[in-house]
C-alpha cells in the first residue's frame, strides 16, 4: 500500500455553528507540490493549520508519513513539528534571540551543540536568503523583506519532510520573490519534501505546483486544470 | 450564572498543582535534552533574579536587621536581658523575615517581570514559534525559570540573613556596646540545624509557587494583549498571599 506524506480523512472544522470545512479527503505524496485556491482565507488558513497539527479538526483523522496524528500525546506532536515547515502570517521570530540564534534555535536545542558549530553548518542556508548582514540583529530591527527571509530560512533549516506555506507571497515583495521559488525548488530537489501552499498568486499559480484545488464553501475540489483556472480567475 | 465564576476559584489551585507537576515531570523526563541553552537561560534568569537585587535587598536587610534590634532594646532593657539580642534576631529575622522579604523582593522585581515576559511572549507568538521548532514550552520557558529563581531565593535568603545580623550587630554596637563576639555568640546559641533547613525549605517553596504563578498567568494571556496588565497584577497579588498560606503552613507545621 502506497504511504502517502499527507492524509486527510473526512476533516472537518467547525468553529461555534461557522462550518469553515466538511469532509475533506485529501492526500499528497513525497515531492509533489500542490496549491489551493480559496476565497476564504479564513477556511484554508484552517485547513493548513490543520494539515500543520497546530490546530485539532472538529471531525476527521490526520494521517503524516502513514501515521495517525494523535492529539492528545504532546511529545508526538512536537516531534511532528521538527518535520514540518510552517509559515502564515502570524509566524514570528523570537523576540529577545537574534536572528542567527533564530535560526539555529531548533538544531542547538535538539542537537546540544553550540551555535559555533552550528554556524558553519548554517552557512549556505544564510547565504541562500542574503542574511549575513542582519545575523545579529534582533527581530525588532529587521525590516519586513529581511523578517520574512528569516522566517523561511529557519523553515529550510529543518530539512522538513512536509512544508506548508500560506500565502507566502505577501511576505515577499516583487524583487525577493527569488528567494521564494529557491526555496520551493532547493528543498523539492534536495529532499523530495511535499508541498501544500494556499495561494492568490497568479505568478505562483503558473510558475510552480503539480496540482491545483479549489476550496470553496468548506469542500475541497479534485483537482483543477491550471490554465483554464487563470483563464477564468479575474 | 454567577455561580459558575465562583466555582472556577476553586480549580485555580488544582490548575496550578497541574502545572506544578508538568514542570517536575518535565525536568525529570527531559533531563539534558537542549542542556546548552537551558543552561543559559538558567543563568539569565539567576543573574536577574538574584545578582541585579542584591545592593537593594543588601540595604533593606541592614535596615531590617538595625529596627528589629531598636524594638527589641527598647523592650528587652525594660526587663534587664539584652544579651537575648542576638536570640531575637535570630527567631525574628532568620525564621520569618529572611525568607518572606527575600520572596517579596523576588515577587516584586523578578516574578511581575517574569508574568510579563512570558505574557508578552505569547502575545506576539514567540510561544508558537518556540512550538513550531519542536521544543516543549514548558521545558523552554518554565523549566529553567524554576530552576533559576530557586537557585537564586535559596542564595538572596542566605544573604539577607547575613547583611541582616550584620545591621542588628552594628546598631546594637552602636547603642549598646555590645562586642562582636558576644553578639555572635548569641546568634550562634540561639539558631539551630533546624532553623537553617527550615529556612531552606521556604525558600524553595517560596520560588517554586512565584514561578508556578507568574509563568502560568502569563502562559494564560493567550492572544490578548489588553489580558496582559491583569495577569501581571493577578499573579503578584496570587503569589503573596500563597507566600503567606505556605509561610504559616511551614511555620505552623515544624514550630508548633
Amino acid at each position: 500500500m502506497m504511504s502517502y506524506l499527507l492524509e486527510c480523512r473526512g476533516i472537518a472544522y467547525k468553529i461555534g455553528t461557522d462550518v469553515l470545512l466538511e469532509d475533506i479527503d485529501f492526500t499528497l505524496s513525497p515531492g509533489q507540490g500542490v496549491l489551493i485556491f480559496s476565497e476564504s482565507q479564513r477556511a484554508a488558513s484552517s485547513f493548513l493549520q490543520i494539515c500543520s497539527t497546530l490546530i485539532r479538526p472538529t471531525e476527521g483523522k490526520l494521517f503524516i508519513e502513514g501515521k495517525e496524528v494523535d492529539y492528545d500525546d504532546q511529545e508526538e506532536l512536537l516531534d511532528l513539528k521538527r518535520k514540518l515547515a510552517f509559515v502564515d502570517k502570524k509566524s514570528t521570530l523570537i523576540q529577545n534571540l537574534s536572528v542567527l540564534e533564530n535560526i539555529a534555535l531548533a538544531s542547538i536545542y535538539h542537537g546540544n551543540k553550540s551555535l559555533e558549530s552550528i554556524q558553519i553548518q548554517l552557512d549556505p542556508i544564510i547565504e541562500m536568503f542574503g542574511l549575513r548582514e542582519v545575523l545579529y540583529l534582533r527581530p525588532a530591527e529587521l525590516d519586513p523583506s529581511a523578517k520574512s527571509r528569516v522566517l523561511y530560512a529557519i523553515e529550510v533549516v529543518k530539512e522538513p519532510v512536509l512544508a506548508i506555506f500560506d500565502q507566502p507571497e505577501n511576505n515577499y515583495n516583487e524583487n525577493d520573490r527569488y528567494y521564494l521559488f529557491n526555496i520551493l525548488n532547493k528543498l523539492k530537489e534536495d529532499r523530495d519534501s511535499g508541498f501544500l501552499i494556499y495561494t492568490r498568486s497568479r505568478s505562483l499559480i503558473e510558475k510552480w505546483g503539480d496540482a491545483l484545488y479549489l476550496l470553496k464553501d468548506g469542500l475541497l475540489s479534485s483537482p483543477v486544470d491550471k490554465h483554464s483556472f487563470l483563464l477564468s480567475w479575474r | 450564572m454567577i455561580i459558575t465564576p465562583v466555582i472556577r476559584k476553586f480549580d485555580y489551585p488544582f490548575l496550578l498543582s497541574a502545572f506544578f507537576y508538568r514542570i517536575l515531570k518535565t525536568i525529570l523526563t527531559k533531563a539534558g535534552q537542549g542542556h546548552r541553552i537551558i543552561i543559559k537561560i538558567i543563568v539569565q534568569q539567576l543573574y536577574f533574579t538574584a545578582v541585579e537585587v542584591l545592593l537593594l535587598l543588601g540595604i533593606i536587610g541592614v535596615i531590617f536587621g538595625a529596627l528589629v534590634i531598636i524594638q527589641s532594646l527598647a523592650q528587652l532593657s525594660r526587663v534587664g536581658i539584652s544579651e537575648a539580642l542576638g536570640q531575637f534576631l535570630v527567631v525574628i529575622v532568620i525564621r520569618e523575615l529572611g525568607p518572606m522579604i527575600a520572596a517579596v523582593i523576588v515577587i516584586l522585581y523578578s516574578g511581575t517581570a517574569m508574568a510579563t515576559e512570558v505574557g508578552y511572549m505569547t502575545v506576539l507568538g514567540d510561544i508558537r514559534a518556540i512550538v513550531m521548532r519542536g521544543i516543549d514550552p514548558v521545558h523552554f520557558v518554565a523549566v529553567p525559570r524554576l530552576i533559576g529563581t530557586t537557585i537564586a531565593m535559596v542564595c538572596l535568603l542566605i544573604y539577607f540573613d547575613v547583611v541582616a545580623l550584620l545591621g542588628g550587630f552594628i546598631v546594637s554596637w552602636l547603642l549598646t556596646g555590645i562586642p562582636f563576639y558576644t553578639f555572635i555568640m548569641g546568634v550562634a546559641a540561639s539558631i539551630g540545624g533546624s532553623d537553617i533547613i527550615i529556612g531552606f525549605i521556604k525558600a524553595v517553596f517560596f520560588a517554586a509557587i512565584i514561578v508556578v504563578i507568574c509563568v502560568y498567568r502569563g502562559f494564560q494571556v493567550g492572544g490578548e494583549i489588553t489580558r496582559l496588565p491583569r495577569a501581571i497584577s493577578k499573579s503578584s497579588m496570587d503569589c503573596f498571599i500563597s507566600l503567606l498560606v505556605i509561610d504559616l503552613i511551614i511555620s505552623g507545621i515544624f514550630y508548633l
